[in-house]
């Protein structure tokens, strides 16, 4: 093995998405010495062109979210054949925002307190008051653009303004006007404004696809990490990180990596240890750490690391229309979004609830497809029918579920699957759960509702599919209590105190909205709480 | 040895127009018309190296002559085979200027920033005015 050892620092990131590029402008900013280190590189946002004629033909090939699918270089197999969904990702500076629709949500306050309201889950060791200067801070950084106000939040506005509204927006909210349901204007983590170096959106609506060509979409590779290296963050790309080392005490030394393009080892000494790898990649590192001292993988005396996942249930309905308007067009995230059902409704059989989204349906190769239409366009004279029908004249309402906490929903090591550097692959197993099945049939009737009234013709409900798993949570769940728990209150491993996890895979519970609010928010808390504890901080006398 | 396009020039001869036809009734002309076989096909196979092995796989297989009903013959193809046969033609159709144009799609342009505030406030104001509807926990 050809090792080489690194100088010391106060912090090693592990991951440099949301969570990793947050937490390590806050530690920078306190004069902490950091490096990050990243599996994959920066993105390529010239491999594809939406300018070009066959660009929908291309947009999944470099940028697939499935990773399993996309396999570049950065990208380690997952194991999923015991999954009811496939998990998406992507491993490159900025992680998962690179891809993400970048709609914005907060949690609301019952969000957190999901077991003392309906006996499910779990509570949080803290609540919304708690996370909202944070909430308030990253959406400041991230350029997040909406409306204040809406009253199914505690008050708080967006920094920058919302988008025009659109066509099929104006529908439905008279629709719900009629019906008394909530709707407000989508919150994005999308400038509409000239913004802390990012440019106004254009609605061009490749958001995800693969990625915002006009630097308005706020991905923490253009929102974060040009500033993070202005205040001496070393990132350093192509570094997969294969274990934490710990010393005889217990406490965290460091990480190896391997250096992907030379194939050598190295080790990174660290004060203290991030780990940001998403709610499958955190996992794996910290079960991959198994030690005499740490049997079971590292801070899983609970044997709690990789329990819990959590992929959110989601469904979508479309609704078809006789006008032509730009259903093509952005926001990708969401135009705006319902929160008339996120909490439990009475006398319908299952707990919990959904947030609906409302998004466009792409272009016209978008169209032919059996999801999310429930059939194929067909050949000879029913294509251009069916397209006809489809492309220009439709909208959707994107459902995501509360996903129910369940210990047999799981990331473990694969006993036989290695990634290109043979480091021990993850085996996620997942299973949608009665719960979930009825939460999304009864949103999905109720959406259809919705569309109808905005004046809908004819309504679409997707048939099930796999390819759903956007949001990865719950695997290295947080709690008070050490027995139950892998990481307090703010992202510290009960076993390991020098050991920290930032990232999606701590929340105790997933909530019905797109989640990297909260996982950015979570991020800055703890960085936080990092900085003002330095000097209390426990360290291994090797990296004292 | 790979297939070239010329190998399976005969096959995509009926099976574009089979896939597509012309539809006059919505202003929508054949794959063949809107120039797939010539131009459009060859261009996507290009812009997808990583799939097009697949197509000429697929499309070698089939008759070289016109079958006595195309589409009903296309329609018999296994659907996950007809999803890449598919994807490539419809593919090519959709990225023909004429057919944007005919489908009313001006391509993923860049729009004015131009909200109307006015509005975007009138249209918030009755559900502000329902008041707080989150769970005070």
């Amino acid at each position: 093995m050809n090792t080489g050892t690194k100088d010391i620092v106060d912090a090693v990131i592990v991951g440099s998405g949301p969570s990793g590029a947050i937490a390590a402008r806050r530690l920078a900013e306190a004069g902490l010495s950091v490096v990050c280190l990243e599996q994959g590189e920066y993105p390529n946002y010239t491999s594809i062109n939406f300018d070009e004629p066959t660009f929908e033909l291309k947009r999944d090939q470099v940028f697939s979210w499935y990773p399993n699918r996309r396999m570049n270089a950065a990208d380690y197999p997952i194991n999923d054949e015991e999954s009811d969904v496939a998990p998406f990702m992507w491993n490159g500076v900025g992680g998962s925002s690179v891809i993400y629709a970048a709609a914005w949500h907060r949690f609301q306050p019952s969000n957190f307190r999901v077991k003392t309201l309906d006996g499910v889950g779990a509570d949080w060791p803290l609540t919304y008051d708690d996370l909202a200067p944070y909430y308030a801070r990253a959406e400041e950084q991230m350029s997040v653009s909406g409306v204040g106000g809406d009253p199914s939040y505690p008050p708080f506005d967006p920094p920058l303004p919302p988008m025009p509204m659109g066509v099929i927006d104006k529908k439905l909210f008279a629709a719900h006007k009629r019906l008394g349901w909530h709707i407000w204007p989508g919150t994005n983590a999308i400038a509409t404004v000239k913004h802390n170096g990012m440019n106004p959106c254009v609605r061009r609506g490749a958001c995800m696809a693969p990625a915002c060509f006009d630097g308005a979409k706020g991905s923490v590779d253009r929102t974060h990490w040009p500033t993070n290296i202005k205040l001496g963050v070393k990132l350093v790309q192509r570094a997969r990180v294969s274990r934490v080392e710990t010393d005889a005490a217990g406490l965290a030394t460091g990480v190896t990596y391997i250096d992907r393009e030379t194939g050598k080892t190295h080790f990174q000494a660290g004060r203290i240890v991030i780990v940001s790898a998403n709610g499958i990649g955190s996992p794996r590192i910290l079960l991959n750490s198994h030690s005499a001292k740490f049997p079971k993988g590292l801070a899983n005396s609970s044997d709690m690391v990789g329990r819990h996942l959590m992929m959110h249930p989601h469904g979508m309905v479309m609704g078809l229309f006789d006008d032509h308007f730009d259903s093509w067009q952005g926001p990708t995230g969401q135009r705006a979004y319902s929160q008339q059902f996120t909490e439990t409704q009475p006398g319908v059989g299952f707990v919990r609830g959904a947030k609906w989204q409302l998004m466009g349906t792409g272009g016209p190769l978008g169209t032919i497809g059996v999801w999310p239409w429930g059939k194929r366009a067909g050949w000879g004279a029913e294509f251009h029918k069916t397209v006809h029908k489809r492309f220009g004249r439709s909208a959707m309402w994107s459902i995501i579920g509360e996903d129910l906490p369940n210990p047999e929903n799981r990331v473990v090591i694969d006993p036989i699957l290695k990634d290109a550097d043979g480091i021990p692959a993850p085996k996620v197993i997942y299973r949608c759960d009665d719960n979930s099945r009825k939460l999304v049939k009864w949103h999905e009737e109720h959406a259809a509702i919705s569309m109808r009234e905005a004046g809908a013709y004819e309504t679409v409900i997707a048939p099930d599919s796999r390819e759903t798993g956007w949001h990865i949570l719950g695997s290295v769940r947080m709690g008070a209590d050490p027995a139950t728990s892998v990481v307090d209150g703010f992202g510290r491993a009960h076993d390991v105190p020098n050991l920290f996890v930032m990232d999606g895979s701590v929340m105790p519970t997933s909530g019905p909205v797109n989640p990297t609010g909260t996982v950015a928010a979570l991020a800055l808390r703890n960085a936080e709480a990092i900085v003002n504890s330095r000097r209390d901080q426990k360290v291994s006398s090797k990296v004292a | 040895m790979s297939t070239t396009y010329e190998e399976i020039r005969a096959q995509l001869g009926w099976l574009c127009d089979a896939m597509i036809p012309g539809d006059s009734e919505l202003g929508m002309p054949s794959a063949r018309a809107a120039g797939v076989l010539e131009t459009l096909l060859p261009r996507a196979l290009k812009a997808r190296p990583d799939l097009a092995p697949r197509f000429y796989e697929i499309v070698s297989r089939l008759p070289a002559e016109t079958p006595r009903d195309p589409l009903a013959f296309v329609n018999a193809i296994p659907v996950e085979e007809m999803d890449v046969v598919g994807r490539f033609v419809a593919g090519a159709y959709f990225s023909g200027e004429e057919v944007s144009k005919k489908l009313g799609f001006t391509g993923f342009q860049a729009l004015p920033m131009n909200p109307d505030y006015d509005e975007i406030m009138e249209t918030v104001e009755p559900i502000v005015a329902r008041g707080p509807c989150y769970v005070k926990v």
